[in-house]
């Protein structure tokens, strides 16, 4: 399980008296699923995404993240486990503006304490692999909101994260660019990503594998979505090129350190699409984009980077894998970290 | 995340507020300029007491005799009382096994005249050992003989000024104008209404600033000459004048060493005014008293000044806490988002030190360079000794590195100590 919690409650002491943002949640969320979580303003939702981000502790109540005990952590252990572990994307992209766009996209690693020249290699390589390979030097301001959010999610994912936290992160964007932002993470979670999004458009949950629903910091709603709504990835957009696997580290940034020991959580490969996106222009329509089409790209033999082991992202439906699928990836990450 | 690092990203977060910044960093600049300042001026008073005590000697009382007139005079004269004499002298030399020396100087009013000029000059009568008690130097020729003080010949020494201003520039100084002082010996000079062979001139005194105490007459001016000579020279005797009722006019004397200053003092005192039947006619001068009174007032004048300039250096400080909480203040989303990146607490405890810190040390530097200019500038403009030790430099870089750390912390805690969400959520 990646995601698990057992009465978590998150509650804030105001004037008025106690406010219970998160109420008595039970939850438990597999390795490689896309899950939305919606409800109306004030429900909780992004009160559990940050309690679920390590950015908060629970006042009371359980909760375990990719094996770490979460509601146990000191400040600082917290610190470190989002900086490895887990990577933030904001509604207002939150770049800092006076860095440059590769500053930026570095700042994980800086606090991971990577060497300088394997930062700036890593970063320009991520920016480039989310199609801006020509802005290392800009800076935030001079980029329009897609681009910037594409910018925001090179740096959530720069230290390759286990999960990918998503605050409204098309809340700032057109519909258009919405959707590339859906696509990439659709993308990200076809190569095993776990990703979390809260988000008010029901559109854009519907690209999601599952929606959670909450109201008044309770789980009123958890919807398997059958079959999500496909989004084309952006021009330029190279998943391959975010070189997410942890192994992948000294193949592809030149930098030290081989397994760091996150390679077991993740039981399935990156099936790295060397074609085209998987299904380009498909899947704009909900019901269109048919697991069979899907696996198209990743089911070449021997096409993988490394060795597959036959769960590669693309075999499974989109919708499938969703609290049915036992042969997901989730049981071998409880297996590796526990 | 190394300190370099931290310090480059603290140097990015100045270099957004260029001209805050420097206001920020005058506070310390003007704090360690003061602090450089204060101590060169201490320092500087430090060494010219030391010179000072040189000159007057660690070991020596001046004896000087006060003037009696008027009705005290003929009071005293009633009395029988006889003025400091070189009876007196004799007697503390024979008497007094702590003193090393006792030098009678009779100080005369008398004229000098050379080569159709009239020199500003004394005319200075003493004994024997006049030169080795009054640490003074021959440039050129020699000083009078104990023989030709015995004789009252008639020979004369001259101070350095008195000597530049008969025989051309030059003379006595230090180093050079030997053969002008040469020139001055064996010249004869007209000194009352008798002839004196000159045979010496004295090497130029080094002068005290003024800044101290000690009244001295201006040796540069002095016409030496014998003591029996000096009271021949005073004519007719006795009149009822001031002047004649001292037969001397003072006594240089040296204690030996071991001895408590202000004690001997007090013991060579009572000794004369018992002998000059308990007329209150004399007052004793121990240099090094003087000094260290005078140094004991120097160093209230220095904690005046630290008090000055650690006052402005708190003022510093607080500028610089002042701007540090402005800036947490508008960088809480940055801190937030640095902390969902993975930033711990100290990281941005040190995110911030590394800013404060990086302005009290510019600051502290060219606080340094605005310090050594004032150090100059008062010493040109109040004639001070001013000295600039090393270790004040490092003091001065330490205490600035110190108010950064000190007065960024608070700030930087208070930054450390957000809440990463609420941060984030801060517009």
């Amino acid at each position: 399980m990646m995601i698990e919690t057992r009465g978590l409650h998150r509650h804030f002491r105001l004037p008025g008296g106690e406010v219970p943002a998160v109420d008595g949640i039970d939850l438990e969320i597999r390795h490689g699923e896309f899950v939305a979580i919606m409800g109306p303003s004030g429900s909780g939702k992004s009160t559990l995404l940050y309690v679920l981000g390590a950015m908060d502790s629970p006042t009371a109540g359980w909760i375990s993240v990719a094996g770490q005990r979460l509601d146990r952590m000191t400040d600082h252990q917290r610190s470190r486990f989002r900086n490895t572990t887990l990577g933030f994307v904001f509604q207002s992209f939150h770049l800092l503006p006076r860095l440059n766009l590769v500053r930026n996209v570095e700042l994980p690693l800086l606090y991971a304490g990577s060497p300088g020249a394997v930062r700036r290699a890593r970063a320009g390589r991520l920016l480039g692999a989310v199609g801006l390979p020509e802005h290392a030097e800009r800076f935030p301001t001079e980029l329009s909101g897609g681009q910037a959010q594409r910018v925001a999610i090179a740096r959530a994912l720069v230290n390759r994260p286990q999960v990918l936290l998503a605050d409204e992160p098309t809340g700032n964007l057109d519909s258009r660019t919405g959707l590339e932002v859906m696509a990439i993470f659709q993308a990200l979670n076809r190569g095993g990503m776990t990703v979390l999004m809260v988000t008010h458009d029901e559109h854009m949950a519907r690209h999601a594998g599952r929606i959670l629903r909450l109201r008044d910091g309770r789980l009123v709603g958890d919807e398997t979505v059958d079959r999500p709504v496909q989004a084309a990835l952006p021009a330029g957009f190279d998943l391959a090129g975010l070189d997410l696997e942890a192994g992948g580290t000294a193949a592809g940034a030149g930098s030290p350190g081989g397994p760091d020991g996150r390679a077991d959580g993740r039981g399935d490969g990156w099936a790295a699409p060397d074609g085209p996106a998987p299904v380009p222009g498909k899947g704009g329509l909900p019901g269109e984009g048919t697991p069979a089409e899907d696996r198209g790209s990743g089911d070449r033999p021997g096409d993988g980077t490394r060795a597959g082991d036959g769960t590669r992202a693309g075999d499974r439906p989109p919708g499938e894998h969703v609290g049915t699928g036992p042969r997901q990836g989730g049981g071998r990450t409880e297996g590796g970290r526990s | 995340m190394n300190l370099w690092e931290q310090l480059s990203t603290g140097a990015h977060g100045l270099a957004d507020h260029p001209f805050r910044t420097f206001l920020t960093m005058l506070g310390i600049v003007f704090g360690v300029a003061a602090v450089i300042a204060m101590v060169s001026i201490g320092a500087g008073a430090e060494r010219e007491a030391l010179e000072e005590l040189k000159r007057f000697g660690a070991n020596s009382i001046r004896v000087t005799a006060r003037p009696v007139e008027g009705e005290r005079l003929k009071e005293v004269v009633k009395k029988l009382a006889r003025g400091l004499s070189v009876a007196d002298a004799a007697f503390l030399r024979a008497n007094c096994p702590f003193l090393e020396a006792v030098v009678a100087e009779k100080v005369t009013a008398e004229k000098v005249y050379a080569f159709g000029r009239k020199p500003l000059a004394t005319v200075v009568g003493v004994d024997g050992g006049f030169l080795s008690v009054s640490r003074l130097e021959v440039a050129a020729g020699r000083f009078l003989t104990a023989s030709e003080s015995a004789e009252a010949a008639q020979v004369a020494v001259l101070g350095a000024g008195v000597a530049s201003e008969v025989f051309g520039a030059g003379v006595g100084a230090a180093g050079n104008g030997a053969g002008g002082a040469e020139d001055a010996c064996g010249q004869v000079i007209q000194v009352g209404r008798h002839r004196y062979r000159v045979v010496g001139v004295m090497r130029e005194q080094t002068k005290g600033r003024g800044k101290l105490a000690i009244k001295s007459r201006d040796h540069d001016r002095d016409v030496y000459v014998p003591l029996p000579a000096a009271q021949r020279l005073i004519f007719p005797w006795p009149l009822e004048d001031k002047d004649e009722y001292h037969e001397v006019s003072g006594l240089w004397i040296a204690v030996r060493e071991g001895y408590d200053l202000p004690a001997v003092r007090d013991t060579v005192m009572r000794l004369l005014k018992r002998r000059h039947r308990e007329v209150d006619d004399l007052e004793a001068l121990v240099p090094l008293e003087i000094l260290q009174q005078s140094q004991k007032t120097q160093q209230l004048f220095n904690l005046v000044m630290a008090l000055i300039a650690g006052i402005s250096l708190l003022v510093g400080g607080i500028g610089i806490m002042n701007i540090m909480l402005a800036s947490v203040n508008e960088r809480t989303r940055e801190i937030g988002v640095r902390r969902a990146m993975g930033a711990a607490r100290r990281d941005i405890v040190v995110q911030f030190l590394a800013e404060s810190s990086l302005i009290s040390l510019i600051g502290g530097a060219l606080g340094i360079l605005v310090g050594i200019g004032l150090s100059l500038g008062i010493a040109a403009y109040t004639g001070w000794t001013t000295v600039i030790p090393a270790s004040a430099v490092l003091v001065a870089f330490t205490v600035s590195l110190t108010v950064g750390i000190v007065f960024g912390l608070f700030p930087a805690i208070q930054a450390a100590k957000l809440d990463p969400v609420i941060a984030l959520r801060y517009e």
